[in-house]
């Protein structure tokens, strides 16, 4: 299945292919990930309408439906992790059309149609739009509103009296309303902490709204470890990476921890809070931890530089 | 993209990744770069994910075994209360290797190659002290000094 699904000539390898050629056609630029991601979701449906199985590999993640890289052909080249900031460009050879004809014809006019509808001013929100619409849960939808409306009001010129309080606060009450708790059972008592920090720190009389959007961001992104492991929210991943995906979690819920922790311990009224207040306690406890076994490598760190040099030097041809 | 939340979403570093504003950036750490005290006492609480590449992990357990008397589950004790994970060498950081090997001096510098591999792909940067092994990272290859001050 891995090996298949990363063939160039497969029919997602293909339709990769047209996708981006058509992009670079039309603009003149590579399609960002953002765009390639979108389209690749909308096609992906589409074609299923028509009775066409892309066997795209693809998950609900931190900015909506994309493609899994790794299980992509690897002749497409990302230059930036992040789907919005990165350009997808095909390099390799164009791909072996033979065998795929019978549902060749019905994937390029599809893809015209979508990269012409597309490729426009205002396409790509548009898209989002339309993705997002297929999302398999409504927390998806109202946690996007909760991101756009933060990230709208830190770059606002106008000040919104009580925004934090009035507008925000009851957004992301709404949004974790429609939590679909049955299908994450592991994670509400980290959102109860921090929706407590949320609370905390949008009830402030000028809310550090940077700061509110670091840690809600925090947040989604460790959610999303877990969002893209449940089975509505993953299409044509072999067992392998979910099995990867799986056994990243301890590490990413104890990363997310001390990050919540290190937040919390930086807004003076988290201290009276029942929910928060083990939190900072733990964080502190870890940090003087960390320091006693530093320390108990004493000097062992002293001569790291200097051996590193040596045996890289050692290894060259002299 | 308007006003939407789709935008940048790396905090700090704006010179080098040349955005940023949300997120911590990932740290990829060569070995020599925990040399320096007060970056092992940073990186405790620093954010974004930081990870050590298998062939510099390998360098720093060579080192705690041959000159400290130390053992692996010393070195991994540590980098787990660090937070630092070990990113093994798969198949996309051998082609990386072997794209940017193929361009320099690959028969004396396999392992800085290796090494940089890691951190081919944007945002992350390459933690060392040996920034000019690395030059063809350009500037997201920086001193663990240069880390601390730009966080």
């Amino acid at each position: 299945m891995r090996q298949l699904t990363r063939d160039p000539n497969s029919l997602a390898g293909v339709a990769s292919y047209i996708v981006i050629s058509k992009h670079l056609e039309r603009t003149g630029s590579p399609p960002t990930g953002l765009y390639f991601n979108k389209i690749m979701s909308l096609l992906h449906s589409e074609a299923r309408t028509r009775g066409i199985d892309l066997q795209l590999p693809h998950c609900w993640y931190r900015w909506g439906d994309e493609v899994v890289r790794y299980l992509m052909p690897t002749a497409i080249d990302w230059n930036h992790e992040d789907p919005n900031q990165t350009r997808v460009s095909w390099k390799g050879d164009v791909p072996f059309y033979q065998g795929l004809e019978d549902n060749l014809g019905a994937v390029k006019d599809l893809a015209d149609e979508l990269t012409a509808g597309y490729s426009c001013p205002g396409g790509i929100e548009r898209a989002v739009a339309e993705v997002y619409a297929r999302a398999p849960f409504d927390f998806q939808r109202r946690y996007k509103i909760c991101r756009d409306s933060l990230y709208g009001i830190q770059r606002s010129r106008v000040e919104m009296k009580d925004y934090g309080k009035a507008v925000l606060l009851p957004m992301f009450d709404a949004a974790f309303e429609v939590f679909p708790a049955s299908d994450f059972p592991e994670v509400p008592d980290r959102i109860l902490a921090f929706r407590e920090l949320l609370r905390l720190m949008l009830q402030r009389p000028e809310p550090d709204f940077a700061l509110v959007n670091e840690v809600s961001e925090e947040f989604w992104f460790w959610f999303c470890y877990r969002l893209r492991l449940h089975p509505a929210a993953h299409e044509n991943v072999p067992r392998l990476t979910i099995d990867f995906w799986e056994e990243r979690l301890e590490f990413e819920d104890d990363r997310y921890r001390k990050m919540l922790g290190d937040h919390a311990a930086e807004i003076l009224e988290a201290t009276d809070s029942p929910l928060l207040e083990p939190l900072i306690r733990v964080r502190k406890a870890e940090g003087e931890e960390y320091r006693r076994v530093l320390e108990s490598f004493g000097d062992g760190f002293d001569g790291l530089g200097e051996f590193v040099e040596g045996i890289r030097k050692g290894y060259r041809p002299r | 993209m308007g006003s939407t939340a789709w935008g940048n979403s790396w905090k700090g570093f704006e010179k080098v990744t040349g955005h940023g504003d949300i997120m911590a950036v990932p740290l990829v750490l060569d070995t020599n770069s925990l040399q320096d005290r007060d970056f092992r006492f940073w990186l405790e609480n620093y954010h974004g994910r930081k990870v050590i590449p298998a062939v510099a992990y390998t360098e720093l357990c060579v080192y705690f075994i041959r000159r400290k008397n130390r053992t692996t589950e010393d070195v991994d004790a540590l980098l787990r209360k660090m937070g630092v994970e070990i990113d093994w060498y798969r198949h996309g950081q051998a082609k990386k290797a072997a794209e940017m090997g193929a361009k320099g001096d690959f028969s004396s510098k396999a392992r800085d190659f290796m090494i940089a591999a890691h951190a081919y792909t944007a945002p992350w940067i390459l933690v060392t002290y040996n920034v000019d092994d690395f030059d063809y990272l350009e500037r997201r290859v920086m001193t663990p000094r240069d880390v601390m001050r730009a966080h």
